[in-house]
Parts: structure tokens; sequence; C-alpha cells
């Protein structure tokens, strides 16, 4: 009898550990989600109408398509942009090094601090990005201020933070990649874009396929660029879903309908992974 | 024409002294050459650099009469099997084959038709569409073969390529080389460590030390007639016996020789098959050792001399005093630098 406890008074710490911050949090934001409640008052059962509003919410849509155009965006740029940067650093020397740790600093750098030097650089009067434009004489651009630009602007202040943690990975998948595979893709003529293609490429894509995955649920949880720089503006057109859960539960306390928020942004991230991993993790060669 | 050509090939790793250094050196068309040394002789660069994996430091290398200066690995026209087989783990076995002949725009109809043919040859029809992994070694080895030899190169270079497989593989693929050789027809420079494979499938060997080029002749001459005491000693198993010719007072006395050799297995412990001009030692035996179709002796014939005995189909000898004999033909002399002495008092064979 005591031999069959065991095992499980051994997991029993992590166990609570997961209940208590994730398996908790995730059926109470389920059951919320049926519920209006404003936090102070009584909970009051409602059914669906949360979710009913929400779908015919024509903000809501818009939120939906800016998250998926973000997350479009930011994953393929910074894992593309990643990539060339890794092909580039690979090899080892000095200033490779240097280089590799340069590019990673903004992983380590807060969101938070991260979003203030980017409001500044992308401020449309005195910032610093519209001085080098002048210098080559480009009109300034209203990167936070223009409905059609500002979007771009959080795209860019993400991809520019996720690149190095990208290349850093990248880069220790590519050195992985045995030489004398090269080697013998060399003596078989093989001309370089080939050689990335079919070697490099299938060497890295465990690597790869754990990036993208880990990019993408990162990108679809934005929120500090957008609460500190924009707040979802102008018009709406930067809020995310995560801003508008935050907005909808802290701002007006409408703690039911941003917990139905919730539950949608956790239905498509478990479908994107679930469809992710049909999809692709039998094109990922391990070894 | 030689297929293979060094003119004052030096090369140097970084700043330290070169592994190799001013080396001439023709390797004949049409040949299996092996080089053979020990590790760090500079055999592998040597190959890799004909390879064009390896940058020379200064020099000139040709391939069919050709400078290789500035040719790239791939338009060399050679086949390589490495030692691991570096065969591409994301590409099926027939793709690992293909990948080559693509890239050199070979036409579909015929990368069809080689690889079928290449496949059947070394038997690895049945595994066209399996994946390296799901392969034993011995096939792993055969696909490195079969993906070298569907290219049709002028030369086939060979790294140590059985290096990874047990003994009773080895033997097998050894003999398949052979045949192989026989069948292509072409150019091979096989590198090894191991004298076996060198005097088993080589038409010359090379035998290289600190870069040098210490004996280049055939399995028989090497074996035979070795230029000096390091080729004696390391070809031959156990190696030839090499004293001081002061200690054998009985040998022939041959101008300049300062050491006397022969091989373990040309002594001979029959009495009455001793000639006039027989080589007679006596020795106590220190160590016995039966393998079945061989017995190895290690005989201590003066407080400073040792010498191994190897005989075949034998009874085995007690332990003990024993009386043992070489034909003078069998005898080797080197000079004070140790290098042979073509003595004439005795034909040699």
């Amino acid at each position: 009898m005591k031999s069959k406890i065991r095992p499980y008074l051994m997991i029993a710490p992590a166990m609570i550990i997961l209940g208590v911050f994730v398996i908790y949090p995730i059926i109470y934001m389920n059951y919320l989600s049926f519920f209006s409640w404003n936090m102070m008052g009584s909970m009051k059962f409602v059914g669906f109408d949360n979710f009913k509003t929400l779908i015919s919410n024509k903000d809501f849509h818009q939120v939906l398509g800016n998250t998926f155009k973000f997350v479009f965006w930011t994953v393929g740029l910074s894992v593309i942009l990643g990539l060339c940067a890794a092909l580039y650093l690979k090899a080892n020397t000095k200033i490779n090094a240097f280089l590799q740790g340069a590019i990673f600093v903004p992983h380590i750098v807060s969101l938070v601090s991260i979003s203030f030097i980017w409001m500044w650089l992308m401020d449309s009067q005195y910032g610093l990005l519209n001085y080098w434009l002048g210098l080559i004489g480009i009109d300034p651009i209203r990167w936070l201020e223009d409905p059609n630009v500002a979007m771009t602007s959080i795209i860019i202040i993400s991809v520019w933070k996720s690149i190095g943690y990208n290349t850093l990975i990248l880069v220790a998948a590519m050195q992985g990649v045995p030489e004398y595979l090269y080697q013998a893709a060399s003596l078989d003529k093989s001309p370089k874009v080939t050689t990335f293609f079919k070697i490099t490429l299938p060497m890295i894509s465990p690597s790869l396929f754990f990036l993208v995955l880990m990019n993408l649920i990162a990108a679809f949880k934005i929120f500090e660029p957008v609460y500190i720089i924009t707040n979802g503006g102008p018009l709406n057109s930067t809020n995310t879903l995560v801003n508008m859960i935050y907005e909808e539960g802290f701002v007006f306390y409408k703690i039911g309908y941003a917990s139905s928020i919730g539950v949608v942004l956790m239905l498509i991230l478990s479908v994107c992974t679930v469809l992710y991993f049909h999809m692709l993790s039998r094109r990922v060669h391990y070894r | 024409m030689a297929a293979i050509k060094f003119e004052k090939l030096t090369k140097a790793y970084d700043h330290n002294a070169p592994v190799i250094q001013n080396l001439d050196l023709e390797i004949e068309e049409g040949s299996f050459t092996v080089l053979l040394g020990a590790s760090g002789c500079g055999k592998s660069t040597l190959l890799r650099i004909v390879a064009g994996l390896e940058e020379k430091t200064a020099g000139t290398v040709y391939i069919g009469g050709e400078d290789m200066e500035n040719v790239e690995p791939g338009d060399r026209h050679i086949s390589m099997v490495f030692q691991n087989y570096a065969l591409y783990p994301t590409m099926t076995v027939y793709d690992n084959i293909d990948f080559g002949l693509k890239n050199m725009k070979v036409p579909v109809d015929e990368r069809k038709r080689r690889i079928a043919d290449v496949a059947e040859a070394v038997g690895l029809s049945d595994f066209l569409d399996r994946k390296p992994k799901n392969l034993s070694g011995g096939q792993r080895q055969r696909v490195a073969l079969a993906r070298a030899i569907a290219k049709e190169p002028q030369l086939f270079l060979m790294d140590e390529p059985l290096s990874n497989l047990d003994a009773k593989l080895r033997a097998q693929i050894r003999t398949d080389l052979i045949e192989l050789y026989r069948k292509l027809n072409t150019t091979f420079v096989y590198v090894t460590h191991d004298q076996i494979e060198a005097l088993s499938m080589g038409t010359t060997i090379i035998l290289l030390r600190g870069g040098e080029v210490q004996h280049m002749g055939s399995p028989t001459e090497i074996y035979e007639r070795p230029a000096n005491i390091y080729t004696a000693k390391f070809i031959g198993s156990p190696p030839m016996n090499v004293f001081d010719v002061a200690h054998l007072t009985s040998a022939p006395q041959v101008l300049g020789a300062k050491h006397i050799g022969f091989r373990p297995e040309k002594i001979f412990l029959d009495k009455s098959a001793v000639q006039d001009g027989d080589l007679t030692l006596h020795g106590d035996i220190l160590a016995r050792e039966l393998l079945g179709d061989q017995i190895l002796y290690k005989v201590k014939i003066n407080p400073v001399t040792i010498v191994n005995i190897k005989t075949f189909n034998e009874q085995p000898l007690d332990y003990g005093h024993i009386e043992f004999y070489i034909k003078a033909q069998h005898l080797s002399f080197f000079d004070d630098r140790e290098r042979r002495i073509d003595w004439g008092g005795i034909n040699e064979i």
C-alpha cells in the first residue's frame, strides 16, 4: 500500500503547483465565461450570452484580424530573419560571438523597457527614426499615430525583440550539423542554395519546428507593446486579443466577457498547435 | 600518365610545424594505392587535399595531369567514401545516391538506370526507400560505396571506410572492394592504418611517417624487402625481428650492416631442413600463444634480445630451451641510418 502511494507523493509538489497555477485558472476562466460579473456584486449565470455578444461585436472582429495579422508577420519575419542572421553568424569567429551576444540582448530586456525605447524612437516629431529619414529626404512617418502604420510599427518592435533568441537557437542547431555532410555535398557538386534547402534546413528542422511553435504562441499573447505604446489605438488598429481581455476585464470590469475572450484565445491556440503538429511533425527529421 | 601527382606539396595547420613538407609523389593511373601509416602521419590530410576538402599550404596537386588549383571538389571527377560514410540522414538511400547525379545534371533516365544498377551491384535494391538511420552499419557502408560508384568518377578516394565495421564484415567488404576495383578498372586511393587492409587490397602501398614516404612499392616488395627499419617493423604481425647485428655473432657479415632483421613467420623449427649458411639461434621461451592455425612464441636469445616466432600447423612446443633456424635469404640488413642494405652475398627472393 505504502509503495503505491509513494510515486504520487513524489510528484505531488509539482502537480499541486501545476493545479493551482495552471489547471485551476483555466477551469475557472471557462467557468467565468458563462457569467456576468463585475468583480464586486454577485455573479449572474448568462449561458452563452458573452460569446454571442462577442461574435456580433465588430470591434472583436477587428481585434481578431489584428491579432492574426500580427502573428503572421511577426512569426514569419522573426523566424526568416533569424534564419538569415544564423546563416551569417554560424561561422565560429570572435566577431560573430560578439554579434550573437549583441543580437540576443533585446531578448533579455523587459518588453516594457523596450516599448518605452521604441516609443521614443518612433515619436513622429522628435523620434530618431524620423530624424534619420529626414536626413535622406523622406517625409516623417507617423509611426504610432497613423492607423495604417501603427500595427506595422508594433510588428517591427516585436520582430526586433525576438530575432536574437531565434538566431541563437538556429545558430546552435546549424553548428550541430556535422561538417562532413557539407564536405560530402561539396564533392556531390551541390550549389550553395541546394545545400541549404536539402541539407541544412532538414537537419535543423526540429529546432525550427520548436521555434515556430514557441513564436506562434508568444505572438498570440502579445500585450505589453500594445498596452504601453498605443493602448490598442489609433482607431482600434493595434488592439489585440490579450489587450482586449485586459480592457474588458480590468478597465470595464466585465470579468465574464473578458473570460469569454480568453476562452476564444485558448481555443485558437489549441487548434493552431494541434494543426501544426498534425501537418508538420511528419516532415521534421529527428535523428 | 599519373592519376595523381604531388609536387613540393606542403601542408601546415595554422602556425604549427608542417604535417607534410615538400612531398613529391606520383600515384599511378589504374592502381589501387593504399596510403598507410600510423595516426597523425598525414595520410588523411593528403587524401583530403586531393579531394579539395583541405587547403594545401604550398606546392601543386595534379589530377589526371590537370592542375587542381582553384578547382572545386565537385569539379574534380572524384568520389569519396568517408570513414563515417557521411550519408545525408534526411534523405532516403535513393536520394543519397541521386543527390550527386542530380547536381551533375545527369539526365533523369540515366540517373534511374545508374541507381538501379549500382543498388543491384551492392545489394541494396530492397532498401532504396529507407533512411540511413534504419540501416545497419554494413548497409550504410554499402550506400556510401553505391553513392561513390554511381558518379562514375575518374578517381575513388576512401578514408578508412572499414574502420567502423566489425571484423567479420570488414573481411567481407575487403573482398568486395577488390572485386569492385577489378570490375571498375579506375584508380583507387585508400587510406588506412590497418596493414592487413593495405596488403590484401593494394597494388601499391605508400607507407607514410610524419608526412614523408617511408616506402612505396607493391605489397610483396614492402613485405619482403622493406626499405628501412620503420617499414620492416610497421608491416607484419608480429613485426619483423630487428636488432643490433653485434648481438648475433653467428650472422653473415655484411658490409656496413648495423641491424639485422627477419620475419617471425620465416623462422622454422625443423632441424632436418637446415642447410648450409642458415642461421641457427637458440633461447628460452618466455611466452606461448596458441591462435588456432598459428602459434606465437616469445623467445629470449640473450639478455638484451627477444625474438618473436610464428609457426603454422605445428605441435606446440613446451616451455624451455629451443633451437630455431632462418634461411639466409630471409635475412634483411640495415645500415646505421636504418636503411636497407641490398647485400649481394646470397640471392634475395
